[in-house]
């Protein structure tokens, strides 16, 4: 039941993040009439602070989330594994400088990340893009090598090793399976993470700015009016809320799946 | 009753064999229950369901289960775990965190001032310096007997012992008896052994039920065909003034002895004299810190990466460990594959099939993970795997002590079979002198450790 569930939230905010732009009739960024309109003819949704079509910014303004945060998510844990299992499979004192250096970025606030980078490069959505993946990869890094380590050091990689198995072998066959759920899981917490700083990034006007629409900033756009009307905050808020929820139950599904695969 | 089971039927949840068949025990306040039977009997089933539990794709079918009046399948089940129930397993390095001390384990369990009594109380040294050693640094025996004390710590009223045993000799088990059936019988508590080894179970168990293909049967005659005698030529192997330990302790010094090709050495001594060091090390799993390792003539490095890949694969170890040796992701078959098609050898699933058939694995057993198989099938696939290698020498660190006397002894016979055909050496780590007499051309004693202080170096 969960699982169906988890399926649909994931599938329906993808849908409305990438499909939305093809639907959209009017444009996100006209004045089409008052600000904070309820809903009404021609506005399903109302109106948002500057008087735009609700509607049309909510289907246009999550691609850039969406695609931001998978993007970041796959980066980082590609990166993670990488690091992860080099420092997993590493001599201890290699292994620790290795995480000590992850360590270092991951002292760093992610926002603070984020505002440099983005002061760098005005405007950018690499730039939220960057920020994200390197203030996220640290995390992951640390959760593979321990992941590694265990694996590493059970008895059947000891007899694959004493067997002579070049180390290629050793972890494509019995490391990464081993260790596959375990990066699933940690993915989906990345992915929240992610889509968490992605909006955060609109939030405070990074990225490519307004007036293009983001599910992050159109937030913090329509705070003022919560009184008038609450659909303009509500609407991306609870997309973005379901997306990580629905994310993370699926990539725990996943990884139940992977571990008890026969 | 502390335990009731009365017509219990478990079966695969697609159809097919119940693994237990209509099985009817009870267990009365004070008492030590021996369960007897062959590995695949469905002896860990029928213990694991006193807990509530069912292996993955298995189904309670029948019958009912009652603890201290309590269903473990029911909603109070979960209560009982722990506090009721106690289990430990038959893998005691999984019982155990391999990261901590085993006095702050025991200390966790039982609070700081029992961990001297719960160490004497298994015939451990009570010593700071013990305790604070990690399960890696223990014996495998020892091991079990910590984790025996951590399963006592919390008072159960019913403990479940699996192959408690396996890592024991037998004045050991006498003893454990003894200390056993005092402790349960003043607190009114009960243990259901589970062990493949009939004269364990008598020595342990104050009554021995003994389980056949999942059902209740009296006892059959101990079927015991004479040894198979092979004539060894030749010193293949060469151990000379082996010393090794971990870290700064030296567990093991001036171990020498021979392994003539075809023939088989076997090491003894009381559990935490070092025979797995000793095992390891020839291995190239652990490094020695002096002496030599010669194979053919040619001197061995210490650790298995500095040696050649010719080297490494003329030294097989199969230890006692089955579960964590078998990477749970592989197939049987697979783990076979392995190291067939790294060799090169034509048609590697024919070969993998034999060699499965050759260590008396169903052939449906193939295509099954390790979790699905039980304990001696697992350490008969290890076997099979070392085999797959094509080595010259074979490390058995106590390969037996998972199976039962049957299963064991056929593997043993097997290993002497082997051992013939390919004029292969066989380095053979066992308390039991049982094993031993089997198989054995040569026997080496390993004697008492040292107390911690003397071998500091």
């Amino acid at each position: 039941m969960t699982r169906l569930a988890a399926r649909a939230g994931v599938l329906l905010v993808l849908a409305v993040a990438v499909l939305g732009p093809l639907l959209v009739t009017g444009s996100p960024t006209e004045q089409v009439g008052v600000p904070y309109a309820p809903p009404g003819p021609g506005h399903p949704l109302g109106t948002d602070a500057l008087g735009r079509d609700l509607l049309a910014r909510v289907l246009t303004g999550g691609r850039v989330v969406v695609t931001l945060a998978a993007g970041a998510t796959l980066l980082a844990t590609a990166l993670g594994v990488l690091v992860g299992v080099s420092a997993g499979l590493a001599p201890r004192h290699t292994a620790d400088l290795l995480v000590r250096v992850t360590d270092l970025v991951a002292i760093v606030p992610a926002v603070l990340v984020m505002l440099v980078l983005a002061a760098g490069f005005p405007g950018s959505d690499l730039a939220v893009l960057a920020a994200v993946t390197l203030t996220t990869t640290p995390f992951s890094t640390r959760v593979v090598s321990a992941a590694t380590r265990a694996v590493a050091g059970s008895g059947f990689v000891e007899v694959a090793r004493g067997r002579g198995d070049t180390p290629a072998q050793v972890l494509r066959h019995d490391i990464l399976p081993n260790i596959a759920g375990t990066v699933l899981t940690d993915a989906g917490i990345r992915f929240v993470a992610a889509v968490h700083l992605t909006a955060t990034a609109g939030f405070l006007g990074l990225g490519r700015g307004a007036p293009a629409p983001n599910w992050g900033r159109m937030v913090q756009e329509n705070l003022p009016g919560l009184s008038l009307t609450p659909l303009p905050v509500l609407v991306p808020a609870l997309l973005i809320a379901v997306l990580a929820v629905s994310v993370n139950l699926v990539a725990d599904d996943l990884a139940a799946r992977t571990a008890g695969a026969t | 009753m502390i335990a009731e089971i009365s017509g219990l039927v478990v079966g695969p949840v697609d159809g097919g064999e119940p693994v237990v068949d209509d099985v009817d025990l009870t267990i009365a306040p004070g008492e030590i229950v021996g369960l007897l039977g062959v590995s695949g009997s469905g002896k860990t089933t029928l213990a694991l369901s006193l807990l509530g539990h069912l292996r993955p794709g298995l189904r309670l079918r029948a019958g009912q289960v009652r603890v201290t009046g309590v269903d473990p399948f029911g909603p109070q089940g979960r209560a009982l775990r722990g506090r009721v129930v106690s289990l430990l397993g038959q893998d005691p390095a999984a019982a155990l965190n391999p990261a901590r001390r085993i006095g702050t384990q025991l200390a966790e369990v039982a609070g700081p001032d029992r961990v001297t009594e719960l160490l004497a109380t298994m015939d451990l040294p009570t010593d700071s310096a013990f305790a604070r050693r990690r399960p890696h640094q223990i014996s495998g025996g020892q091991a079990q007997r910590v984790a025996l004390a951590v399963a006592l710590a919390g008072t159960p009223r019913l403990l479940i012992l699996d192959e408690p045993t396996s890592g024991l000799d037998e004045p050991l088990a006498r003893d454990l008896r003894r200390r056993l059936t005092a402790y349960l019988r003043d607190r009114g508590c009960a243990a259901l052994v589970i062990t493949h080894h009939p004269t364990l179970a008598e020595t342990i168990a104050d009554r021995v039920v003994h389980l056949d293909a999942g059902r209740l049967v009296p006892p059959p005659a101990p079927p015991d065909p004479p040894p198979i005698a092979v004539t060894p030529t030749g010193a293949l192997l060469q151990v000379h003034g082996l010393r090794a330990g971990y870290g700064r302790l030296t567990v093991v010094d001036g171990v020498s002895f021979d392994v003539p090709a075809g023939g088989c050495t076997a090491i003894t001594g009381p559990s935490g004299a070092g025979k797995s060091t000793v095992a390891r090390c020839v291995a190239g799993l652990s490094a020695r810190t002096g002496g030599q390792v010669r194979l053919a003539g040619v001197d061995l490095a210490p650790a298995a990466r500095h040696r050649t890949t010719a080297q490494r694969r003329a030294v097989q170890f199969v230890g006692q460990d089955s579960v964590g040796a078998l990477n749970p992701r592989e197939t049987a078959l697979k783990a076979l594959l392995r190291p067939l098609t790294t060799l090169g050898v034509p048609d590697p699933k024919d070969r993998a099939h034999a060699l499965l058939d050759r260590v008396r694995l169903p052939a449906a057993a193939a295509h099954r993970l390790p979790v699905a198989l039980s304990g001696g099938e697992r350490q008969r696939l290890n076997l099979a795997r070392a085999l797959a290698a094509d080595p010259r020498v074979l490390v058995c660190d106590e390969v037996t002590s998972a199976l039962d006397r049957r299963t064991g002894h056929a593997v043993l016979d097997l290993l002497a079979e082997v051992c013939a055909e390919r004029h292969l050496g066989v380095l053979m780590i066992s308390h039991d002198p049982e094993v031993v007499a089997r198989c054995a051309h040569h026997v080496v004693e390993v004697p008492t450790p040292y107390t911690p202080e003397e071998h500091r170096t």
